[in-house]
């Protein structure tokens, strides 16, 4: 199962990790998998282009996988961006509860 | 891009997935049904195959899902055929 931990403070994420294996399907096609792997990269390059100095961002490839996301320093940009891709992961997560769980993140819905 | 995508970033890298199995029929209850030495009557099933594990000796027949069965009233006995084949016929008592 792929665990999405988020830290939260006020009306914003301030850490968000991505870690684990979808294993919905074997290597190759496993398409929660790929959901997911696109939106967490597209966040990085994102945050990366848009706010290049604000975050600390973390990508990991191997047997354990990871996505990090570190606020440094408070951007309304990037909080939108982040706000975005929560949205995306939680799409995906309605559809594929047994394989994705998402731990944290706000009392009311954004 | 500073980050490269790797669409299968969060899958398993051990090919660990479904399996295509899983499936089995119900079992069918083949075997012996008498054993040897045992009085029979006519019409008495013998023994449960597919095929002919065993093939049908004296006063012995065989159904057309080739259930070995007594045509005669008698005792069974388990006999071998030829080499490594084996019948089963049913001798009459006296």
């Amino acid at each position: 199962m792929i665990q999405i931990t988020l830290d939260t403070q006020e009306d914003r994420v301030i850490a968000l990790t991505i870690t684990g294996h979808a294993l919905s399907d074997d290597l190759g096609r496993d398409l929660v998998c790929a959901g997911v792997s696109a939106i967490g990269t597209g966040l990085l390059n994102a945050l990366d282009r848009l706010c290049p100095n604000d975050y600390e961002l973390v990508l990991r490839d191997g047997e354990n996988p990871l996505i990090s996301v570190l606020e440094k320093n408070m951007n309304d940009v990037g909080k939108t961006v982040l706000q975005t891709s929560l949205i995306q992961l939680e799409t995906i997560q309605e559809s594929f509860p047994e394989y994705i769980q998402i731990v944290g993140g706000y009392e009311d819905e954004i | 891009m500073k980050f490269k995508l790797n669409i299968q970033l969060f899958a398993s890298k051990k090919g660990v997935g479904s399996t295509k199995n899983g499936r089995d029929s119900h079992s069918k209850r083949l075997g012996a049904k008498s054993a040897d030495g045992q009085l029979v009557t006519a019409g008495s099933i013998i023994y449960r195959q597919r095929g002919t594990k065993i093939h049908p000796g004296e006063n012995v027949g065989k159904g057309g899902d080739d259930t070995l069965f007594a045509k005669v009233e008698g005792v069974v006995h388990f006999e071998r055929l030829g080499r490594s084949k084996k019948k089963v016929s049913v001798y009459p008592v006296a």
